[in-house]
């Protein structure tokens, strides 16, 4: 009689798979070492601790730290990598900081994991539109929205790509998007999206509203500050001191509020000033 | 049951990829990079300029157009290194794979290049430059069959990048070329040149460029009126004026003396000869002036019957320093001819 044809206990059989899968027809089996309570805390365990760097990723990105969310992302990520919201962040994160390329590139690579994605379609189609191909994101904006489900994400995108083409429907799609998620971060956002494409004067309205729904974030003082300096209203100086006063060791504002300090109006400030949305 | 974590579909157990949407159900453990690609500090600078902005909306714009023209919905644009190195012909086919193409197009057009160059000026340079630009165009054209699909797309891109190329390259590098070096077509004969010689002239900027004794140069000569007889023995006022072409026997200052073909400056034997010795009067004596040079006319002077004088000569050959436009540099045309005109 062979090994493989030697008759084992229950047991034995659980011990041999557990030591490696040497027995191929064991390989369906559903049992497993662990007991299952032990194993659904374990699952509770990993899913606590995935959720865990999100959230730190999110509250980086809600402080306007993007290098630390991507980094917190993939952290997420090599925890789980069913994880949309991760690699959606990851896209995110890599168009804040401007690196529309790299971006485009992962976001093609997420929706090859996740396949008609709405939310990583958009993530493209904003990585697209930034990179001046305004009308393949504009294809891949409608097809985002034609997925199941909503988010405000994909209304804000389209709005963006409503605003890089001039289009006075961007302020319906940032409503709709700010009805989807009330959360400040969104009008902030938006601002930021208005910036990003030469519209500082639409950015005020949604700039104001960010800060009047978090007046304790500072980072919202601080890109409240930017708009207004691109405008050159006087107010810059007070959001980028606000902004100081909520987190003191504020760099970027701290820099921008010495160069307001040192410069006086520019011709470009009066004209946006005059002519609002340009 | 398996719940898909893309669209939230509860799949069978055992499946390894979603009924619904098609997303992996193992990607939880899958070995994946979950890191992204970064641009480094040299990009994001370079995507910052004016430049790299301007191409960036460029490329947007051909795309949009690519796509409202009903050209090719789902085309893509090659890479922006083989677009760049469509400037030169063939190196792009050389770049992805198609050597021995790629060497022919390259040596095809340099040999026709080379062959325009030589005849710069002419009717076979406009000729051999075109047959040049089509061997560029054979370039453009395979690229663009390459990547495009559709006759209409694919006319449309070589249509845009031969455009591209002649509004960047070509007209840019013939403006260059014609600001130092002009082409003269010899309307008639007078030993050595005859007419429909084509001559490459060398602009004298008087800054950088200046003429030496020696240099064959085309000049105006000192407008003259003077009386004499035609062949026929009837009188007639001969206006002597115009452009000409000879060689600068000396230069502002010096003492010259032609005696029986032989030239001697400063009472020394000079090497130089007019283009056309024949030509020349027998025996001259000039001392120049200080912003003069001496430039015998002797190929094309001597018309008909009419002799000029001693006192003719003198005139016609102090030149002054303005009068000068330029060295002859090259005879480009014709075939048989061509070469240096020294003479």
């Amino acid at each position: 009689m062979t090994d493989s044809e030697t008759p084992h206990s229950h047991s034995e059989l659980f011990t041999l798979k557990i030591k490696g899968n040497r027995m191929g027809r064991f390989d369906k089996l559903e049992v497993s070492a662990e007991q299952p309570d032990e194993r659904q805390s374990s699952r509770a365990e990993n899913a606590r601790r995935d959720r865990s760097w999100l959230d730190q990723a999110i509250e980086e990105r809600r402080c306007g730290h993007y290098e630390n969310g991507l980094r917190l992302y993939s952290r997420a990520l090599e925890e789980d990598k069913s994880l949309v919201s991760g690699w959606l962040g990851q896209v995110q994160m890599l168009i804040f900081l401007d690196e529309l390329v790299e971006a485009e590139l992962w976001s093609r690579k997420a929706l090859e994991l996740f396949p008609g994605n709405g939310d990583l379609m958009a993530g493209r189609a904003q990585a697209l539109g930034r990179n001046g191909d305004l009308t393949e994101a504009l294809v891949l904006s409608d097809g985002s929205l034609r997925q199941s489900g909503q988010s405000a994400y994909r209304w804000q995108v389209r709005g963006e790509l409503m605003a890089a083409t001039r289009q006075d429907t961007d302020r319906h799609c940032f409503d709709k998007a700010m009805q989807a998620d009330p959360d400040w971060l969104v009008p902030l956002e938006i601002a930021a999206a208005y910036v990003h494409f030469n519209l500082p004067g639409r950015a005020v309205d949604r700039v104001r509203r960010s800060v009047a729904l978090a007046p304790e974030r500072y980072f919202a003082w601080f890109v409240q500050g930017r708009v207004e300096r691109e405008l050159g209203l006087s107010t810059a100086e007070k959001s980028f001191r606000r902004c100081l006063d909520l987190c003191p060791g504020h760099i970027e504002a701290a820099r921008c509020l010495r160069e307001l300090e040192q410069s006086g109006r520019s011709l470009k400030q009066m004209w946006r000033r005059i002519f609002g949305s340009r | 049951m398996a719940q898909c974590s893309n669209c939230q579909f509860q799949n069978m157990p055992g499946v390894t990829h979603c009924g619904r949407c098609g997303a992996s159900l193992t990607l939880r453990t899958a070995v994946i990079n979950v890191h992204p690609p970064r641009a480094n500090s040299w990009a994001k600078s370079w995507r910052k300029t004016f430049l790299a902005r301007f191409m960036r909306s460029a490329r947007g714009s051909a795309r949009s157009a690519n796509r409202q023209w009903g050209l090719s919905p789902n085309a893509e644009l090659p890479s922006l290194g083989l677009l760049c190195r469509l400037v030169v012909p063939g190196w792009a086919q050389i770049h992805s794979g198609q050597a021995t193409f790629g060497k022919s197009l390259l040596v095809g057009y340099a040999v026709l290049f080379a062959a325009a160059a030589a005849c710069f000026g002419s009717s076979a340079c406009s000729f051999l430059l075109g047959m040049a630009f089509a061997c560029h165009g054979i370039s453009v054209y395979d690229v663009a069959r390459r990547s495009s699909v559709g006759l209409k797309n694919r006319a449309f891109r070589v249509l845009l990048g031969c455009g591209l190329l002649g509004s960047l390259v070509y007209i840019p590098g013939y403006s260059f070329a014609t600001r130092f070096v002009d082409a003269v077509v010899i309307q008639q004969n007078g030993y050595p040149l005859q007419a429909g010689d084509v001559l490459l002239v060398r602009r004298f900027n008087y800054s950088q460029l200046t003429p030496r004794a020696g240099d064959v140069v085309q000049y105006e000569i000192a407008g003259d009126s003077v009386m004499g007889r035609t062949a026929a023995g009837v009188a007639a006022r001969y206006l002597i004026q115009g452009a000409r072409i000879d060689r600068v026997l000396a230069g502002p200052g010096q003492v010259i003396t032609w005696e029986n073909g032989q030239l001697t400056v400063d009472g020394q034997r000079s090497p130089w000869r007019p283009l056309n010795p024949g030509g020349a009067p027998a025996s001259l004596g000039v001392t120049l002036p200080s912003d003069s040079w001496f430039i015998l006319p002797s190929t094309d002077v001597a018309t008909g019957g009419f002799q000029p004088t001693k006192e003719n000569w003198e005139t016609w050959s102090i030149v002054k320093t303005p009068q000068i436009e330029g060295r002859i540099v090259w005879r480009s045309w014709p075939w048989s001819r061509i070469g240096f005109v020294d003479d």
